[in-house]
């Protein structure tokens, strides 16, 4: 990690006890330290802070912290208020791991200097660091309060809400932000999960056009167009990166892998083969080799690669998998029924290695074991055809609701629902289009199913609330709200419901907590100013 | 809990968050090791000399909005008119709007001067519906070839009334169906060995036209690498199969639930072939199968099934993963006296070959023996035949694609015209498959194509190729075989066993080989063969033959000359049979 210096204010404020805080990460007292000449003449000229300053960060920026730290100390000594050198000790002690240690002084430093933004960063880097996530969003936020164009905490807060699943957050925040290839990235990457795939390629499209060296850039972009199903495009792309990064290993490997998914083998087998002499001790060439040589029926030559490959990464179930594979046709059962049990242990989904690993199970008699990972080739294959065609089916019965005829929906959704029993979305799907159609009681049965196949999700506790309150079933009702803003703290409507629903019981001051909320999340939502108003009219008249 | 995503990880996940590595992907062409050999046929499309001009109408050309649209459709090599001449049938369809006028099912009669005459509107076949397949057997053991064509809506049943016209008998035989079903593959076959023969239907998808999603990039199964296409068959629903007893009166009952067949569900089937996989005397149904596994229904001798395919090798692809099963080829390509199978695919599947160890245990040796590299086309109808009468099967491979609109996006990748392929037996259990510098324009030229069937139809000792191409009149291949090869022709005639002798299992020695042969009513795609079994020889001018009937009979003849056709009547040896030339 490299070491940046960041010029900061200074407010001089006394405080020894932090001093204290800051030295007592038990570091080995750095007995001589002497850094470049120039510096140390500097110091002995000007022994003032700020020639402290200047040798403490050269010392930080070859890594000798310890030097760093000393340094700063003796800053700290003559600028005791210093925000700045708060903020360098709090740096320093980042870099060097002691990450528990860092907090103070950078929380002294934004104590002194609230309205600078590096040191809001760096405490949420190290909150960061130690999982303590909500006081690290804290951080980045100020941060990003203080300077709304500030490239760094548009990062770090965006990075935060990808990794809460908040991309609609992220695309409302980048969107309008000028160019930055890290911006750009991450704005793509939220595009990407929101399944907004076409913006997110327009949008790498274009980064690439006017930086069409970026790695980074090109690696996505071929991502993406990759789960666009645009598999030539990518091709193209990760081809192009390939050529402009010769040397780079990341993109020779990206573009092999590139090659390998889209069935090249005509380049990729030669290239594989090219950069495994370049690299024989490289991982993904290896892997990829045996892929490519077990797809050619060359099983010999697979079996080496990819033995190579898992003592290269024991982990990699996919290389352990091929592996097996290799094994199976070189008729060596028991090898391959080992490789084919890691991978599965390892965590492998795929149907195909039930399958595979049955054929090892047989060619070693073991032919119940066999018969029984069959048996699990057929669940899981089945499952995958049932949820293919309830996906088909759902998709068509939205077309026919968005159509206007619920009731082709609400049959299609019937047979969505039948083949993906488990699938709590097509439940509150099926139980809108019955809602539509008027059919309550049903409705009610299948919003029942919904929340008890997922008692999170809020569309349906709420619906199914609505449902109770209409029938007179305030308690069941008020339950059913209460699970809804449990799972989705931010859902106004659930938050409105639960607060009419109390107020109803004339519970006032429960029900005004719920307006609260609604109105803290949606300050004009209409229906919630007014049950505000109505509750304070029906507590003035008591 | 979703996961933490970063841009690290999502570089890492790229092989996971796509297509799966595990399956095998397209392996493209790699080099073709055919040994300057000794010359092989060529081929010549006289199919316009020939007379068989008419367009056979299927879908629109350029867009495909249901997927009722694509898979038409079969044809068949059979002697209608017992005259010793096999004549022609060809499927055909409509269009979306309504039937084309002047669009049929088409029948061609031999002339025996390598023309044919259109005689479907006097043999009483004009129908223009989506026919997808046909099978062909004397299912009334009158001596006549019957004809058995599946549809989406109602297959039909034709009888043939031994006049040169035929009979729609669907209704009276009690074969009409319940609601719109999407009929695929059928073959007769007679498992339960009373002499008659039975009908095994395959159908494809359940598909409503009313509500079916169109072409869309936002519903999955209705789109291919960003390009909005028809839908399916993946998401649609899965269709039961039938199984028709013959009463033996004329009429069949719907014994599928007794049988087992009814409760195999799960798979979208498409062309039968009915033969006696693990040589126990009664016959087996293999269902090739797209985008699902496909099926091997092992006869329990009682009356039922039990579907094996998964344990027996022949379900799946080698690495477990499902493959678009169309058309198959079946014969013997290793003369160990076995039949093996050979299965077409979808594109970027290479075709499959399947080595049978005489107990209806197959193995995937499609890498092995030289298949692996060519998955560019989606391929339909094949055989697994000796084209070059050296006495070594070669197999033969028609292709087209399911979707005209990917062409406009991916002209190189996925044109929707593709070439025959032929892959030439190395005879050492390998085949080379032959350059289109090779082959000649025949087989070089690109059409929209499904079934093939294969044939003798000019009775000069080769087999010719006829293939069904859409939106285009068929082609006829003229087979000429070098000469100096030689050759035997059997035609086989049940009378314990059904008249057709579907469900017999030839095996031919020569020159130290043995070749197994069944006769089969439906196999490559959807379509129906010359019944004369067929053997190349090589150099050699005899050979021994043995049959094994359906009913379970065996019989052997030795030292047979080549280069002629004999006809075995069950039980009676050698007769006299129809003219060959």
């Amino acid at each position: 990690m490299l070491f940046k210096m960041e010029i900061v204010k200074t407010v001089a404020v006394k405080s020894t006890l932090l001093l204290a805080v800051c030295f007592s990460a038990g570091f080995a007292a750095a007995a001589a330290c002497s850094g470049p000449p120039a510096l140390q003449a500097k110091l002995r000229a000007h022994a003032d802070a700020q020639s402290y300053i200047d040798l403490g960060t050269w010392f930080g920026d070859h890594s000798n912290y310890d030097c760093a730290l000393e340094t700063f100390r003796a800053a700290l000594k003559l600028e005791p208020g210093s925000a700045q050198i708060y903020y360098l000790v709090g740096l320093t002690l980042l870099s060097a791991g002691h990450v528990e240690d860092a907090i103070e002084p950078l929380k002294r430093s934004i104590f002194l200097l609230p309205e600078v933004v590096k040191p809001h960063l760096l405490l949420g880097a190290a909150y960061d660091q130690l999982h303590r996530s909500d006081e690290a969003k804290a951080q980045w936020q100020a941060a990003l309060q203080i300077d709304p164009h500030s490239t760094e905490a548009l990062d770090a807060v965006s990075k935060s809400l990808l990794n809460d699943g908040d991309y609609a957050s992220v695309i409302e925040l980048l969107r309008p932000v000028p160019y930055n290839e890290d911006l750009t990235l991450d704005l793509a990457l939220a595009y990407g999960k929101s399944k907004m795939l076409d913006e997110a390629a327009q949008l790498l499209t274009k980064a690439l056009r006017a930086h069409p060296a970026s790695l980074r850039l090109s690696s996505a972009l071929t991502t993406v167009l990759i789960n666009q199903v645009h598999y030539q495009e990518a091709g193209k792309v990760a081809k192009e990166a390939a050529l402009r990064h010769p040397h780079d290993l990341e993109a020779q490997r990206f573009y092999l892998r590139v090659l390998v998914l889209n069935g090249d083998s005509t380049i990729a087998r030669p290239l594989a083969r090219k950069l495994l002499a370049a690299s024989p001790h490289d991982f993904y060439f290896l892997y990829l080799s045996g892929i490519l040589e077990n797809q050619a029926g060359e099983y010999g030559i697979a079996k080496d690669h990819l033995t190579q490959a898992v003592a290269l990464d024991p982990n990699h179930y996919n290389a352990h998998y091929n592996l097996g594979v290799a094994l199976l046709a070189l008729k060596d059962f028991t090898g391959a029924k080992e490789q084919l049990e890691k991978s599965l242990s390892l965590g492998a989904t795929e149907p195909e290695i039930r399958f595979k690993y049955a054929t090892a199970l047989r060619g070693i008699g073991e032919n119940d074991e066999a018969k029984e990972q069959l048996k699990l080739y057929r669940e899981q294959t089945h499952a995958m055809a049932q949820h293919a065609l309830a996906v088909n089916k759902s998709a068509q019965a939205e077309k026919e609701f968005a159509s206007g005829d619920p009731q082709k929906a609400v049959a299609l959704y019937k047979e969505a629902f039948a083949a993906a029993p488990e699938d709590a979305q097509i439940a509150f799907k099926l139980a809108l289009a019955l809602d539509k159609t008027g059919d309550t009681a049903s409705e009610h049965t299948v919003l029942e199913q919904a929340i008890k196949l997922d008692p999170n999700l809020a569309l349906a506790q709420n619906q199914l609330g609505y449902l109770d309150s209409r029938g007179g079933d305030p308690a069941s009702a008020e339950e059913h709200f209460r699970q809804a803003v449990r799972a989705a703290p931010g859902y106004t409507q659930a938050w409105v419901s639960l607060a009419a629903t109390l107020a109803m019981e004339s519970r006032f001051p429960e029900a005004e907590q719920a307006v609260a909320s609604a109105l803290r999340l949606d300050p004009a939502n209409a229906e919630a100013l007014q049950l505000r108003k109505d509750l304070t009219a029906a507590q003035a008249q008591r | 809990m979703p996961p933490k995503w970063t841009r690290r990880d999502l570089l890492r996940t790229l092989p996971a968050a796509l297509a799966t590595p595990l399956v095998p992907h397209a392996l493209r062409a790699a080099t073709t090791n055919a040994k300057a050999a000794a010359p092989f046929s060529r081929f010549v499309d006289i199919a316009s000399s020939a007379g068989l001009t008419q367009t056979m109408v299927y879908g629109d050309p350029n867009h495909n909005t249901y997927i009722i649209e694509v898979n038409g459709a079969g044809c068949a090599f059979f002697d209608y008119d017992n005259d010793g001449w096999v004549d022609i049938f060809i499927l055909g369809g409509r269009k979306l709007e309504g039937p084309v006028p002047g669009a049929s099912n088409r029948l061609y009669h031999n002339n025996r001067d390598g023309t044919f005459t259109d005689v479907t509107s006097k043999a009483g076949l004009i129908d223009a519906g989506w026919a997808n397949g046909v099978c062909v057997g004397d299912y009334n053991n009158d001596g006549f070839e019957d004809l058995y064509l599946t549809y989406y809506g109602q297959n039909k049943l034709y009888r043939n009334n031994g006049d040169g016209t035929f009979t729609d008998v669907t209704a009276k035989a009690g074969l009409l169906e319940t609601g719109t079903r999407f009929g695929s593959g059928s073959a007769f076959v007679d498992y339960n060995r009373d002499g008659l023969l039975d009908l095994f239907v395959s159908n494809y998808v359940e598909i409503d036209l009313a509500t079916a999603a169109k072409p869309s990039l936002k519903i999955p199964n209705c789109n291919f690498e960003g390009v909005p296409t028809n839908c399916g068959p993946g998401g649609l629903g899965f269709p039961a199969h039938s199984l028709y007893r013959n009463n033996g009166d004329g009429t069949f009952s719907d014994v599928s639930k007794e049988s087992g067949v009814a409760a195999l569900r799960g798979s979208y089937g498409f062309t039968v072939v009915a033969f006696d996989a693990d040589e126990d005397g009664w016959q087996d149904i293999y269902v090739a199968c797209d985008a699902t596994p496909s099926m091997l229904l092992m006869n329990n001798h009682d009356g039922t099934f039990r579907e094996e395919a998964l344990i027996r090798g022949v379900a799946l692809g080698s690495g477990g993963e499902t493959l678009g099963g169309m058309g198959v080829g079946i014969g013997d390509y290793d003369l160990d006296g076995h039949i093996d199978l050979v299965k077409t695919h979808f594109v970027n599947q290479a075709t499959g070959v399947y080595h049978n160890n005489g107990k209806g245990e197959f193995e995937d040796v499609t890498a092995r023996v030289g298949f692996a590299a060519e998955r560019r086309f989606s391929s339909w109808g094949t055989g697994l035949v000796d084209l070059d009468n050296d006495g070594h099967p070669d197999v033969l491979i028609v292709a087209g694609t399911v979707a005209p609109e990917l062409e406009r996006a991916y002209p190189n990748k996925y044109p929707a015209r593709d070439p025959r392929l032929i892959f030439r037996n190395q005879g050492n259990g390998t085949f080379a498959e032959m350059p289109e510098a090779e082959v000649g324009p025949a087989i070089s030229s690109r059409h929209v194509s499904r079934g093939c069937a294969f044939g003798d139809f000019d009775n000069d000792g080769d087999l010719d190729v006829l293939i069904m191409n859409r939106n285009e009149p068929p082609s006829l291949l003229r087979n000429d075989a070098p000469s100096g090869n030689h050759w035997i022709k059997i035609r086989l005639e049940g009378v314990q066993s059904n008249r057709s002798a579907i469900g017999s299992r030839a095996l031919v020695r020569y020159g130290g080989k043995v070749q197994a042969q069944c006769v089969v009513s439906q196999s490559s795609f959807l379509s129906s063969n010359d019944p004369r079994l067929h053997f190349g020889l090589g150099a050699e001018t005899f050979a021994d033959v043995e049959i094994h009937w359906p009913t379970g009979k065996m019989e052997s003849f030795s030292h047979l000359a080549a280069d002629q056709l004999i006809t075995i009547r069950e039980g009676q040896g050698i007769v006299k049979g129809r003219a060959f030339r």
